[in-house]
Order: C-alpha cells, then structure tokens, then sequence
C-alpha cells in the first residue's frame, strides 16, 4: 500500500534529479566560450607537474593532442574527496568544510548500501543465511557504521560552519540568511542521522525493509519517529539543494572540466569550427557608440569594422 | 581631504550608501617590503586626489581614479546611467551577446560558496593591509546580487533569502566601475578556488557591460588604445611610416653597437614567421626588438614584420574591456598573417598579445594561421645550436618575471626557464614562479595607466607584491649597494612597463642596481660574436 511516505521520497527524489538535470542541461547547452583555460591543466601530458601545455612546443598544431583523462580524474577526486585546495589556501576552514563534506558523502555512500540491502530483502535473502545472508548481515554492519561517522563527521563540520560563519569576520560579512539555512539543515541531517543509528541497533535492517518498500512500491513497516525526522529532513533538503549555489554538486564537472580545462584548439576541419561560424553569425545588440549592435549586426560585422565608420 | 586611518567597507551593502569614500588605504597599514624599503617615510607618499577631480568625477570608491566617469549633471542623466547598466547586465546573460564567456560567466555567478579561500591568493588584497573593498570577492558579490536580483528568473523573495539584496543605484553603480579597475585580472585567485569560480572573469565581464553597452571605459585602453590602434595603425599614435622610420633607426643603431648588420625585413610574402612585436617596444625599449632581428638573422631564420596597419602592433587592449575591440584587432592581425602567406605568426614578448592571439582569437575566427609563442622560439634557437652563446657573458644575478598572460593562461612555464637555466649562470626563481606566480600589478592595461594618482596606486598597492618578490629574490646579495648589478627578465612588455616604475618609485637601481630587460637581449648579450657587452647598464 503507498503511503505518504512513498510519495514524499518519490517526490523528493524527482525533485532532486530534476533540479539536477536541469542544472546539467542548462549548462550543457550554453554556447561554446571562448578559451578561458587555467593552468596547470591536469590533463596536459607529462606537463601537467609543472603547469606547461602543448602550446610550448615549436610547431604545436602539428603535434598529436595527448589528453591525460587519468590526471584529470586524479585531481578531479583529490578536489572533490579530499577538498586539496581548501587544505592548501584556506586551512582552517578546512577542518570544518571537510568534516562537513565527508560526512555528507557517507551519508549519501549509506544511501547506495541500503539500496542494496533493500534489494537484498527483496530478493528473499535471509540475514546471517547462506553465503548471501552473511554478506546481507555485513553490509547493515557497514551500514550502521558509515552512518555514525557520516552522522558524527557531519555534525562537527556543520556546527564548525555555523560558528565561523556566524563570529568570522570576512564569513560572516558575505552570509546571508540562505547561508545559516544550509548550515542548520545540513546540521539537522547529520543530527538526525546520528540519532537513527545510534540509538537503535535495529535501524541498518529496518532501514533495508524501508527501502525495499520504497523501491518496490510496496508495505513499510512502521518508522520510528527518529527516521522520520530523518528521511524528512534529508527529503526537503534534496529538494532544496538544486535552488542553491549548493549545487556545484552537479555543475562542478562543467566548472573543471568544460571551463577551467577546457584547452580544445580550433583547428581546420576540427569540431569546433561549425560551432563557432553559427555562433559569430547571431545578432548582437550592444548599445555603446562604437558598436550600435541594435540587434542587426552580427559579430562578423562587428569584427570586420572599425567602429569608428561615422567619424568619416 | 585627507584621511588619516584606513577605512574599509563593513558590509556588502555599504558600497550602496553615499559617503565621501567607501575606502581609503592608510600607508602604515600596508605590510612591509624588506629593507632598505621598509621604512615607509623614507618612500614616496600616495598624493591625494585633487579636490577637482573629487568634485568632477564619480571619485567615492577609494583614494584614486581610473575611469574617471564625470559626475551626472542631472537626475535623468544618473537615471539614463543606471537603465544602461541594467540594460548591458541583462545582455552579458544571453547567448547572443555575451556567447564568447556565457557559460564561465553564469557559472561563476551562481555558484560561490563565499569561503574566502581565493582571498590571500590576490596580491591587490593581501598587500592592501587586506582592505575589503579590494577582496575578490567584493565586487564579485556585488555583482552577484545584482544578477540574482535583476535578471536571474525566481521569486524575488527566494533570491535575496538566498542571494542576499543590494540597492542598485547609481552609488553602487559608479563604484562598481571603478571598482571593475582595481584587479589586475590575473586570475590567481581562480587557481585557488575550489568550486571553479573565476572573480577575474566576473571584473572582466563588469569591464564590458561598461564599454559595451554604455560605451565607459579608461581612455588610456579605449581611445588611445583599440580606437587608435585600428584607425592609426598602433595604440603608441605610429602610423606605417613612422614605424619603419623608427626600425630604420633601431637597425642603424644595432649594427653600429654590435658591428653586425642588422636589417629588418619588411612585408615579405612567404616568410617562414611573421613576428609581431607590441609596439610600444619600439618607442621604450627599442633594444627588444633590435635584438630579435639581430638574433633571428644571425640564426638564418627566415622572418618579417608586417607594416600593414594595425599587424606591426601586437596589442590588444580589447582583451581588457570589449569583445569587440578585441575582435577588431584580432581580425587585423590574422588577415595580415593570411595575405602575407607565412606558416606562423611568433607572438613577441608580450604577455596579453600571447593570450589575446594565443589563445583567445583561437574561437574567434576559424581557418587562422597558427601561432607560436616568441618563448619556444627562442629556446629552438638557443638550443639549435646555430649562435654561438658565453653563458659568462652573463654572469650576474638574473632573476624571472612570469607574465600571467603567458604562464598561467597559457602553460608556457619552461621554454623561458631552460633558456635561462644555459646562459644565465646566475638564474635564480622568484617565489612562487611558474603559473602560481604573482602579477606584477600593472597587468589588465594598469601599466599604461597613470591619471590623477593612480600611479602611486600601482606602486603602493597592486605592484607591492611583485616588488616584495623581486628584493626576496636578489635576497643573498646586498641590496644596500648598487655595484652588483641585477637584472629581472620580464618578458612582457606591460610588466616591463610596471616594473620600470617600480624600480624608479622605491628608487631601487641606485639604491640596490636592480635592473630589467626581456628575454632576448640576454640572449643576445651571450653571444660571442659581440666584442662590446650587448647591454648597456648606463643606458638602462
Ligand atoms: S570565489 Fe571560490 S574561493 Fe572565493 S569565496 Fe567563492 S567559492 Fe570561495
Ligand atoms: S584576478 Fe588577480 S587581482 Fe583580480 S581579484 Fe583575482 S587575484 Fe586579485
Ligand atoms: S601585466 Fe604582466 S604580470 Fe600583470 S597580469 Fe599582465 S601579464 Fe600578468
């Protein structure tokens, strides 16, 4: 039977792939930029240590493209598990924006595991039977554990980030009431996490028949009040998440790798070139003297004129 | 009026609220250089603005002027101002106008996490004594709250709960504009920023909306600048033949201090490279380019400058404020290349013609001529084995300038170092180097800006950084005496312009003989075929 429950993740759940996905679209489409790369590009070749590119080499354009996809997912899990470069330029909130952010992977790494549990129960697989029923009886372990460091993690971090941001100067001069909402929300995930799996050494296995239940669209067995603080909490923040700068989540790939990284050259007969004679041929419509778009000129006629025609 | 202690904005809204100066830099604030420039009484002081200026322009920002934007006269004349802005704010976000930078622009706006992790990493704001109004992230939230308030679709509500709010008047406004000319853009702070966002792109594109749409922008980069370059040929004022009767006589006089001919050579069809010098080395630094041609020919190389309009100047100030102007040029420079017919064009030393035509123009125009870096040039050359060098001939403390131009928005870190590394013995780094270096504060057009006092601006505050490095790193000689003479290699002809006036400010060739020059006479001045030493400290 569906429950409001049922409808409340489904709902959530849609509301955060969506928002996602039309943060991911919206990016995706946005016309080719200019190159605005950043060195080091980690994907530069045996250049990458020390910030160098192709461009260094005589003749460039006639030597083959290298492109180290390794480096660049190197650097791209340093950034994104570790936080490397708040560790080397900004310290000391490190030790509160890591927390915090770890704690919200393994939360989310929870997420995955009990998917699979869910499916393991749904499977008929027994706890502590068979070979599959001690693997199911493992996984709740890692369950319970991954959901009390996320859940202890998590809270440090998100309690750290309320008091910097509230007695730092330079935080707090840039903090806006959206910024102690996600601090508190966040604050209030983790709690509630570390409520859920701290008091109650039942939750990893009920939480697997929760899931199965939402996965399958069928029975819930009862929520413990604890897990409906919880799932509504971490629900509305899901929701919430896409509306926020928070959504680097989805946008940071884009923000390395299409902009930061992004070094293609445009050469004859390349990809890049029927992109970019569409894009010169659009209208522009800026205003000042030595442009006078008006919305009829293209860029081809803007480049190919002086802008000082009227003083003739 | 003069300030007596430093003053510095208190809220993001403060840049709203009229005042007769929403910062100001109190000099015994600022930290110190290493001695012998450390005592600040002993250094030039930073001039005040004339009560006329304050009077004439929109001055409330800081301490200088650099837009130097004359006071609106009338209610509707502000109101006209402020409509433009938010004409041209809502322009930088369609793809029509604004395709060239649409996707780093939005992405950048919606996305800082406000973690001050980019904030030491700018040398404007850490050695303004870490005035707020010079943080990244100053105008960059400024700007942001005008996005989200004014173009970025959702409820208004949801936005300032989220965004925070901002007055946008005309306050706000006139000290954006300024304010869009207190970075150097040299993009350091995005090399730190964890989440990508670039506060050097979001002053570029304020620099824009400016000159795109309400046709504002410092004269020094706009009519002297791109206008000139286009309708004259050059933004020095040189026209064709003045050009070619100034190479004349930087020919005659190579060859009458080296004993070697030297002849440039013209326009000529089918030349493996067509070098392209900024031109503004032909009137400062004349030695620069003397030395190309002389290396060049004495390598067999077969090279040309072009003396069509526009080509004999690499310039290209509209990579500081206008994509139009930068396209302008950028077109110039290509079709000359084209009609020339030669393989490449070798970007001379200068640090904003590398990206401007290196990199930028790259998604400009499709089918270009290729072009190369005069760094890999050089280092093919000097490798080559082709001129005979004495590395001894160099025997003296050198140290490197890395132009952010070249360095970090390009990768071209070694091709300049291993040069060094073979005929300087005395080669040390400055620190950091490479793409983590520090700008030398008159990137981004301020090396050619000096109205009212902004020169004392550059000096003190945005070139502090670089001077600091550049005493560090001549450190283990003794920088109370002039006898051992030093020599910065900045290959870069902006950030030789800066670095000429920051020598000449902290008076440090006399006080401690720290000299500058580019990479090629270096290189030149190692070659054994010269009896007499290729540079001239008495005349530098
Ligand atoms: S620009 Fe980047 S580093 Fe700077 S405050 Fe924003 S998110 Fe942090
Ligand atoms: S671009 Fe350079 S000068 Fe501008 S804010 Fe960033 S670090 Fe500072
Ligand atoms: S002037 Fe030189 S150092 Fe400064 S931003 Fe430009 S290239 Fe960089």
């Amino acid at each position: 039977m569906l429950t409001a429950w049922h409808v409340l993740t489904y709902l959530g759940a849609a509301l955060f792939l969506i928002g996602g996905a039309v943060r991911i679209i919206r990016v995706a489409r946005m016309p080719l930029h200019l190159r605005w790369e950043l060195y080091p590009v980690p994907h530069e070749k045996g250049k990458a240590h020390y910030g160098g590119s192709v461009l260094e080499e005589t003749d460039w354009w006639l030597t083959k493209r290298e492109v180290d996809h390794w480096g660049e997912l190197v650097v791209m899990l340093e950034e994104i598990l570790l936080l490397k470069g708040v560790w080397e330029h900004n310290r000391s909130l490190w030790y509160a924006s890591f927390p915090l952010h770890f704690g919200l992977y393994l939360l989310i790494g929870n997420i995955a595991l009990l998917i699979v549990g869910g499916i393991f129960e749904l499977s008929g697989v027994q706890l502590g039977v068979g070979s599959m029923g001690q693997v199911f009886s493992f996984l709740l372990l890692v369950v319970s554990g991954v959901g009390i460091a996320g859940g202890v993690m998590g809270l440090f971090g998100a309690l750290f980030m309320l008091y910097k941001r509230l007695f730092v100067r330079q935080l707090r001069m840039y903090a806006n009431a959206g910024t102690y909402l996600n601090a508190i929300f966040l604050g209030a995930i983790f709690l509630s996490a570390l409520v859920v799996f701290g008091t109650d050494a039942n939750a990893p296995q009920r939480l697997a028949t929760i899931y199965a239940g939402l996965i399958s669209a069928g029975n819930l067995p009862h929520l413990t009040l604890a897990m409906q603080w919880h799932l509504g909490i971490c629900l509305a923040f899901a929701a919430y998440l896409p509306l926020t700068h928070m959504s680097h989540l989805f946008t940071k790939y884009f923000m390395y790798h299409d902009i930061r990284w992004e070094d293609t050259p445009n050469t004859p007969g390349g990809k890049l070139e029927d992109r970019i004679a569409a894009q010169v041929n659009q209208k522009v419509s800026w205003a000042a003297p030595h442009i006078q778009g008006g919305g009829t000129k293209t860029w081809v006629d803007v480049a190919t004129s002086t802008g000082a025609e009227d003083d003739k | 009026m003069s300030k007596t202690s430093t003053i510095s904005p208190k809220s993001i809204k403060d840049i709203s609220k009229s005042s007769d100066q929403l910062a100001h830099v109190d000099l015994k604030d600022l930290p110190p250089l290493p001695p012998p420039y450390d005592d600040m009484e002993k250094l030039p002081g930073f001039k005040a603005l004339s009560e006329e200026a304050r009077e004439k322009f929109d001055a409330s920002l800081d301490d200088t002027l650099v837009v130097s934007h004359p006071k609106p006269a009338t209610p509707e004349e502000e109101e006209r101002l402020v409509k433009g802005f938010f004409s041209g704010l809502e322009k930088l976000f369609t793809k029509e106008n604004n395709w060239t930078f649409l996707e780093p622009l939005t992405m950048s706006m919606e996305h800082c996490a406000k973690c001050q992790t980019c904030a030491t990493d700018c040398p404007v704001f850490t050695m303004s004594g870490e005035n707020e109004v010079y943080r990244p992230t100053y105008r960059a939230e400024v700007m942001r709250r005008l996005y989200f308030k004014h173009v970025k679709k959702g409820t208004k509500v949801f936005n300032s709960f989220q965004n925070g709010g901002i007055d946008g008047n005309w306050t706000t406004i006139s000290r954006l504009m300024e304010l869009a000319y207190r970075c150097t853009l040299c993009r350091r702070c995005a090399q730190s920023c964890p989440i990508g966002v670039d506060n050097g792109l979001i002053t570029h594109e304020l620099r824009k909306l400016f000159s795109m749409e309400m046709g504002i922008s410092p004269k020094e980069l706009h009519e002297k600048g791109t206008v000139q370059q286009l309708k004259v040929g050059s933004s020095t004022g040189m026209n064709p033949v003045a050009i070619k009767d100034n190479v004349d006589f930087i020919d005659e006089d190579m060859t009458d201090r080296t004993g070697i001919k030297v002849e440039t050579k013209w326009d000529v069809e089918g030349a493996d490279i067509l070098l392209i010098h900024n031109a503004g080395e032909f009137l400062a630094w004349p030695e620069n380019p003397g030395a190309f041609a002389l290396m060049l020919e004495a390598a067999g190389v077969s090279w040309t400058l072009s003396s069509d309009l526009v080509a004999y100047d690499g310039v290209n100030y509209g990579l500081f404020y206008d994509d139009a102007q930068l396209a302008r040029v950028a077109a110039r420079h290509l079709e000359v290349a084209k009609k020339l017919k030669v393989k490449k064009i070798v970007m001379g030393e200068c640090g904003h013609e590398h990206k401007a035509l290196g990199v930028i123009a790259d998604r400009v125009f499709n089918n270009s001529i290729p072009r190369e870096s005069a760094m890999t040039l050089m280092e093919e050359i000097v490798f080559s084995g082709k001129l005979s060098l004495d590395p001894s001939k160099n025997d003296f403390p050198v140290t490197l300038h890395d132009p952010c131009n070249i360095t970090r928005a390009m990768g071209i870190v070694e091709p300049q170092r291993r040069v060094l590394r073979h005929i300087a013995p005395q080669f040390r780094e400055m620190e950091p180097h490479g793409t983590r270096n520090y700008c030398c504060g008159g990137g981004s057009g301020f090396a050619i800006m000096s109205g009212h006092n902004f020169a004392d601006w550059r000096m003190h505050i945005s070139g502090r950084m670089k001077m600091k490095q550049i005493l560090e790193a001549f450190g283990d000689t003794d920088l109370y005496s002039d006898e051992v003479k030093k020599y910065i290699c900045a290959p870069c002809s902006n950030c030789k312009g800066q670095i000429r006036d920051l020598l000449d400010f902290y008076g440090a060739k006399t006080t401690s003989g720290i000299y500058y020059g580019g990479l090629v006479e270096l290189i030149v001045n190692a070659m054994t075929d010269l009896s007499e030493p290729f540079l001239d400290w008495d005349m530098m």
